[in-house]
């Protein structure tokens, strides 16, 4: 079965050519997805068994050159150069071939086997576009098929065409496309290249010729580290002195400029455009959605839109995982006796379960809206239409999406940075993401609110709260690309594509693999992490503790002096002072009442502190633990009346408390869960390290001044 | 000393005016340009991975050009060429210098 002969074709092509489309119409559902090695660019591969061959196709990231501009950019050129896959496909958009072509004449440097698809074939032939296909393989040096991943047409001619140069029956040309000059100086240079073998191994001499001459960063590292580069070095200097003089511009516009025009007498001879005025609906669109006045109200309801479909919609499957995983524990206390086992069993286990997959619903549905405004080509237009007050703070449009998410989870939100394709505003959203004020951290600002403040201010507290977190978040984004990230300026030069309806095909897989990738890279260490601080918050238990709980229940029991109902009542409340107190007893207890001394000035004692250690586990635990600590029943958290009352009472707390309180669980390193998929997404344990230093350090200094000024205040 | 240090801040003024001039005269930044304008590129001037970009989507000298819009807030900017839409913000397009066709 497995004896087939192997085929590795990657394939290339701009964003938007319908690149995915048509590997998903070629593989179908036999596709897995990971990254690739060191970045957090998705790798996606899937095999399609085809006259007796097994061909494995690798779905490059879409991008627009190959130059070593974008991580994209640098891992499509580097899985060509370095792996060498036996054959490149070339998807180009066949309504807009122009720009697509760019990337193809890069490809035709490369030197490596390539054939091209002439996609979206449909829509030209809706325009009556007409291609002279002979002339323009010959031009292109390769063959050219037509297909149409919409409609599935052209897949087989494109399977056996790979078949055709695997087995060396068809052979592309590399055709050269500049002027003599340049011709000229690529040899000159390709000839002091090939004296280094070493350097002739890695890439074809001619390549980096050209390369170089494009002041290619990855090119000249390689070359300058060799003893060659002396030569190479004066060369180059010569090269560009003459073309200065020559032309008054330097080699790296002229090839451009070559490419540009290579593509352009291509087009001209083998291409008749019989339908000028194409894509006459986008325009329309665009003129309703993206003008001066409606531009930015449709910007906020379809945002809108999209947080109420995620996290309303995403509520009912959150529900029902719920209940089943309520019944799961319900069955294991029927059938597992020892406490202790029972307890980890359902506490422990299953909620750690149940704590993975409930952020499951709300990632699938926000990449299925993100996959669907990505691919009606939407997105583009909402990081245009926002991007100026973005840019203000030194981010990028597409960072206002990933942090109105944050609004209702920093997991997905996190997730959701990957369409940001420079790393310096990636970085910087991913760090000012948690001060979006998740949906986790209600049920905690309304017990302490409801607590602490008269009914007629509640909703202006609340209120305040949120806006702090995003002036902070803001400020802070502000404070990095001041800082760590100065001077790493990226241009937001970006496609407008035209409107299409995406296939549900590609929506299904779009949303299936961000789901996929969430469970096979950060559910391990999710659930290992919230079992870990359970651990914390159930061990070590006190046995003294537990026996005096026994003695003075059953002193209770046995008396005469209370009614049955009385005593109920009784053991409930000694049941919760036992609770407090084994709470008290253990790690996470312990841990608190230690860091009591630094947050004392925050106006916090150690019960608090207890609480927000706990928290970690998750912002809403905050609650519970609360609860648990005072010795009252968690009966649903926010409404608690009686905790209310409790906390109110607390000589030790006043108004001061519940603003400091609520500032720092706004700012405060958010749960596990969110912390993992972070370091999952920034890989690198320097962001991981700032990102718990740095939001710590500002709730601090945040919860501190809110507690002395509310201090002076009242 | 002092008089190479007066020389120096004559020729430097003198060189930003002659700049100026030259600017005002023939060079209109893409940036300027209004929405429905056509306009042909004389040159990029762009540094780094900025220019880089900039001719890899086809910014090149001798390309034409047409003003499609401005983002509701002013910035960014939209344009046709090559028959597709671009954007790019005025800090970007302040490097492209053109000049407007009828």
């Amino acid at each position: 079965m497995d004896d087939l002969q192997v085929i590795t074709v990657a394939i290339a092509g701009n964003p938007n050519s319908g690149k995915t489309s048509l590997f998903n119409a070629i593989v179908g559902a036999n596709q897995k997805v990971g990254n690739f090695s060191g970045v957090t660019v998705e790798k996606v591969h899937g095999i399609r068994k085809f006259n007796g061959y097994k061909i494995n196709f690798i779905d490059l990231p879409g991008t627009y050159s190959l130059t070593a501009y974008s991580p994209e950019e640098v891992v499509a050129r580097k899985f060509i150069t370095d792996q060498k896959p036996d054959l490149v496909l070339n998807v180009v958009d066949g309504s807009n071939m122009e720009r697509n072509l760019y990337l193809t004449t890069q490809l035709m440097e490369l030197e490596n086997n390539f054939i091209i698809s002439l996609n979206m074939y449909d829509e030209v032939q809706k325009n009556e576009t007409e291609i002279k296909f002979d002339l323009f393989e010959k031009l292109l040096g390769t063959k050219i098929i037509p297909t149409s991943a919409k409609y599935g047409t052209g897949i087989k001619e494109i399977l056996e065409s790979i078949v055709e140069v695997y087995e060396n029956r068809f052979k592309p040309k590399f055709k050269a496309h500049y002027q003599p000059e340049i011709e000229e100086r690529v040899d000159k240079l390709s000839l002091i290249l090939q004296q280094d073998e070493e350097l002739l191994k890695i890439y074809p001499s001619r390549w980096m010729a050209v390369k170089l001459l494009e002041n290619d960063k990855l090119v000249y590292d390689l070359v300058h580290e060799r003893p060659i580069w002396i030569k190479v070095y004066s060369q180059l200097l010569d090269a560009n002195k003459f073309f200065e003089s020559k032309f008054g511009e330097d080699a790296e516009l002229l090839i451009t400029q070559n490419r540009h025009s290579f593509i352009k007498g291509a087009i001209r001879e083998a291409v008749k455009f019989n339908q000028i005025s194409k894509r006459n609906y986008s325009v329309i669109l665009d003129r309703i959605l993206i003008n001066r006045i409606t531009g930015i109200p449709v910007f906020f309801l379809i945002m809108w839109a999209v947080f109420q479909m995620v996290f309303k919609l995403g509520k009912y499957p959150m529900d029902w995982l719920e209940s089943i995983f309520n019944w799961f524990g319900m069955i294991a206390k029927l059938y597992i006796v020892n406490e202790t086992i029972q307890s980890v069993v359902v506490d422990g286990i299953l909620s750690g379960v149940g704590g993975v997959l409930v952020f499951l619903p709300s990632i699938m549905l926000l990449f299925l809206a993100l996959a669907f405004l990505e691919g009606t080509g939407y997105m583009a237009r909402a990081a245009f239409v926002i991007d100026k007050v973005m840019h203000s703070f030194g981010l990028h449009g597409k960072s206002a999406i990933s942090m109105i998410t944050g609004f209702g989870c920093s997991v997905p939100a996190f997730m959701s940075t990957r369409t940001l394709k420079s790393k310096s505003d990636r970085i910087t959203t991913l760090l000012i993401i948690p001060f979006m004020s998740c949906g986790a951290k209600l049920p905690v600002y309304i017990l302490i609110i409801g607590a602490f403040f008269s009914v007629s201010v509640a909703g202006n507290v609340l209120f305040a709260i949120y806006l702090l977190g995003i002036f902070i978040a803001l400020f802070s984004a502000k404070l990095f690309k001041a800082t760590i990230f100065k001077g790493e300026s990226e241009p937001f030069v970006m496609e407008l594509p035209p409107y299409r309806f995406p296939t549900l095909k590609s929506l299904f897989y779009q949303m299936w693999q961000k789901a996929s990738l969430y469970l096979k890279k950060a559910a391990t260490i999710i659930l290992i992490a919230s079992l870990i601080i359970w651990l914390g918050t159930n061990f070590p238990q006190s046995q003294e503790i537990k026996d005096n709980f026994h003695q003075l229940e059953q002193t209770v029991l046995e008396s005469e002096a209370f009614p049955p109902d009385i005593k109920t009542h009784i053991i409930a409340a000694l049941s919760n002072d036992e609770a407090s107190k084994q709470m008290q007893y253990s790690l996470v207890g312990r841990i608190g009442k230690l860091i009591e001394p630094v947050i004392k000035p925050l106006g916090f004692d150690w019960r608090l502190g207890i609480s927000l250690v706990a928290g970690i586990a998750g912002k809403e635990i905050v609650v519970s633990s609360i609860a648990t600590i005072f010795s009252t029943e968690d009966n649903g958290g926010s409404g608690n009346k009686s905790l209310q009352q409790k906390l109110r009472n607390a000589d030790e707390y006043n108004v001061a408390t519940a603003v400091a309180f609520l500032i720092f669980v706004l700012l405060y390193i958010p749960c596990v869960a969110a912390t993992t998929v972070f370091h999952r997404e920034t890989q690198k344990w320097k962001y991981t390290v700032l990102y718990i230093s740095y939001s710590m350090g500002i709730a601090w200094i945040f919860s501190f001044a809110g507690f002395q000024i509310a201090s002076l205040l009242i | 000393m002092i008089i190479g240090i007066i020389l120096k801040y004559i020729f430097r003024v003198n060189k930003v005016m002659f700049r100026e001039e030259k600017q005002m005269e023939t060079r209109l930044n893409l940036s300027d340009l209004k929405k429905g304008e056509r306009a042909e590129i004389m040159s990029t001037e762009a540094k780094g991975d900025i220019r880089k970009r900039l001719l890899d989507m086809g910014l090149v000298k001798g390309q034409k050009l047409l003003v499609i819009r401005k983002a509701p807030l002013g910035d960014p900017l939209e344009i046709k060429l090559n028959g597709f839409y671009l954007s790019l913000r005025l800090d970007e397009a302040k490097y492209i210098f053109v000049k407007t066709l009828d």
